[in-house]
């Protein structure tokens, strides 16, 4: 529940449209959310999974990437 | 012998009766207990060419080692048998609180043969054992029956105290998908071994122990535990996200990796995915979470549902239950291409309740609807439109199913026989006839492979391979790519089996490190058999070897090691891409010690004491 504090009013679903500065990074991103870096614990890029680290936070997003960002999750 | 209580019950249903064994310590050692001692007694004694509904057939009910000892998460079961829906060897694994109770009765496991010649229930209170008439309850719901025999005991205290795990209709009809379920909710699920069960028309058993487990250093112990304990709550996923969510947690992040089976696999995102999430139902239908014995995770989900339409079988107002979890609700849900959330939770009640296996139902549900929109199976036969989408068809043709009602009678025969029934069994998904779980490895190669190699068929929990590929939970390794993969899925495989024979649930090693040394410590403190790290990988790898054994016996061979066409030629997944699985699988078989077919080599069978 607390992670979706960081939705942005304009989210619905659980999704947002979010606008970045051209060369914009996932860190970038998640500074634009207020998500700490160190809180996702799994993101997946265009249906990539990428785990977390600074390598990934420092990649460069392209117009209309679509980023998911996991809390701690998992388990079947 | 500390820590196992050494013993084995006999039963012969055929006689009516039934004898203790003592185990031979040199005979458990190197199969640990749990899967691996009931596959080795299952290997030794059955021939794996046995008709599984035969009375050759035996139903083996095995305890591990940490079962019931309070160490984390130890509450486990296995059902041992030959499947008659693969035709494989079975170990179906369950937890709850059956198989602890079993073990503080005194016995490690119950191994049944024979054929009963009218409905019969085991019963066993300590030393007293009895095999009892089930004939008042037979045809009732795995519910009714836990009920009616409580309602039974004249001590009322004695009667809350007992544990129970029975069969429902669906196992008394033999449905190849039916399962055992214990303490009403909890299911040794997959393999069809709640039908071996019915063919032996042994309806239930009822299990009260109020026995100890030895413990050769109570300190030890409890220190082990406690640091395990700690391991356990410190990883993000069995410290915060299971406590939390539940297992379908998992339905938005498989969904955004693209490999979420959609509409019986036919494609691999689901739109509206998340009104059958994890979240959704903490926000909705979850009472409270919760816990099997000794766990600090408790993943289940004790659920409410009270729209009329939507309840289970038995009351027209109101129903409890535990579910759905991820499987369930995945395949339920997004394969069928439904997201109606109370629906999907109707339809696990009613498995639960009638004793089937959720993922081989839903999968089984999918297959139908995708025959009625191609136009193979007809609305005649069905009874129904079964269009992607249709609620209503996943709750009546999963009460058919159950009942053999109409197009249940081959349903309730699994996905595979149902597909090749209507003249199409490529659109069974599913390997070795068992309906596969709810990840497309078309977008995480490794399960590809897990699915082709695994002993009892498409499987996740005989390799989890998911932890690393999608949720980095020890590594993150990329998905996308089959390098590695081959030494990935054994190494899984085989501390998986390690894992299944302690006793403890498969979800300890979704802790971060929760790995070797971890089971090693708690096994030696509650054992003090002295177990090296190196020789529980040893028995991970004998376990593997020896089920494989037993399948090839049983006449299956490399063709068996496949995928469905769809994933081996229909581009999914993030990439469009398919299973590269012929990338993976020779590497496998020579990682394995195994030849070109699959067959174990001498060299590697005497490395592993099996020859």
């Amino acid at each position: 529940m607390k992670f979706k504090q960081y939705l942005p009013a304009s989210s619905s679903d659980g999704k947002a449209m979010v606008s970045l500065k051209d060369g914009g990074t996932l860190g970038d991103l998640l500074d634009t959310l207020g998500i700490p870096p160190d809180v996702p614990k799994l993101v997946i890029i265009n249906g990539i999974s990428r785990g977390v680290s600074n390598t990934v936070n420092a990649e460069t997003l392209t117009d209309g990437d679509v980023v998911a960002i996991f809390p701690p999750s998992g388990g079947g | 012998m500390e820590a196992w209580m050494g013993k084995i019950l006999r039963v012969n249903l055929s006689y009516g009766d039934y004898h203790i064994e003592e185990i031979d310590p040199d005979y458990l050692r190197p199969y640990l207990g749990g899967r691996g001692l009931g596959s080795k007694i299952l290997y030794d004694e059955v021939d794996p060419q046995v008709d599984p509904f035969s009375p050759e057939n035996k139903l083996i009910f095995m305890t591990g080692p940490l079962t019931g000892t309070g160490a984390p998460c130890s509450s486990r079961y296995m059902v041992i048998t030959k499947s008659p829906l693969s035709g494989t060897i079975a170990c179906s694994n369950s937890g709850g609180f059956f198989g602890p109770e079993l073990k503080f009765a005194g016995y490690d496991g119950i191994i049944f043969e024979g054929v009963a010649d009218e409905p019969v229930y085991l019963w066993i209170n300590d030393d007293e054992v009895e095999i009892r008439s089930a004939a008042e309850f037979w045809g009732k719901t795995t519910h009714e029956t836990e009920d009616f025999i409580r309602a039974k005991i004249e001590n009322k205290y004695l009667a809350k105290e007992i544990r129970v795990a029975s069969i429902g209709p669906a196992g008394e009809k033999l449905s190849r998908i039916a399962c055992v379920i214990n303490d009403k909710n909890r299911a040794a699920g997959r393999s069809g071994v709640g039908a071996v069960m019915g063919s032996k028309k042994l309806k239930a058993i009822a299990v009260r122990g109020t026995g100890k487990i030895m413990l050769p250093d109570k300190e030890a112990f409890h220190k082990a535990v406690l640091h395990a304990r700690d391991v356990i709550r410190a990883g993000p996923v069995t410290g915060e996200a299971l406590p939390a969510y539940g297992t379908a947690v998992l339905v938005n992040i498989i969904n955004e990796a693209k490999i979420l089976p959609t509409n019986n696999w036919q494609v691999t995102y689901f739109e509206t995915a998340n009104k059958i999430a994890g979240e959704t139902i903490a926000e909705t239908i979850l009472k409270r979470p919760k816990g099997c014995f000794a766990c600090p995770i408790a993943c289940g989900r004790l659920t409410e549902i009270s729209d009329p339409q939507n309840t289970g079988m038995g009351s027209p107002k109101y129903f409890k239950g535990e579910g759905p979890e991820y499987e369930t609700v995945e395949l339920m849900g997004a394969s069928c291409g439904i997201d109606n959330l109370a629906a999907i939770t109707k339809a696990n009640y009613l498995c639960n309740e009638m004793g089937m296996d959720t993922i081989s139902a839903a999968a089984t549900v999918a297959t139908a609807m995708e025959l009625y929109e191609k136009g193979y199976l007809p609305e005649k036969d069905l009874g129904l439109k079964a269009n992607f989408g249709n609620a209503d068809a996943l709750i009546i043709l999963t009460e058919k199913m159950g009942k053999r009602e109409g197009i249940g009678d081959i349903m309730a025969e699994g996905g595979y026989r149902l597909a090749e029934q209507y003249g199409h069994p490529e659109l069974f998904m599913g390997v070795k006839k068992l309906e596969a779980p709810a990840y497309d490895p078309r977008g995480v190669q490794s399960m590809g492979l897990q699915y082709a190699t695994s002993n009892r068929g498409a499987c996740h929990v005989r390799g989890y391979a998911i932890a690393n590929e999608i949720l980095g939970v020890h590594v993150k390794t990329d998905p996308l790519i089959t390098e590695g993969k081959a030494e990935m899925v054994k190494t899984f495989q085989d501390i998986t089996a390690v894992i299944d024979s302690s006793g403890l649930c498969l979800f300890v090693a979704l802790a971060t490190n929760f790995l070797y040394e971890e089971i090693q410590s708690l096994i030696n403190a509650a054992s003090g058999a002295g177990y090296t790290v190196d020789e529980l990988v040893s028995i991970g790898e004998r376990i593997s070897n020896l089920e494989r054994l037993f399948n090839l016996k049983a006449g299956l061979t490399k063709a068996d090691d496949t995928l469905p066409k769809r994933l081996l030629e229909e581009p999914g997944g993030p990439k469009g891409d398919v299973c590269r699985l012929n990338e993976m699988l020779p590497e496998y078989y020579q990682l394995r010690g195994w030849d070109e077919n699959g067959v174990p080599t001498t060299d590697k069978l005497s490395g592993l004491g099996l020859q």
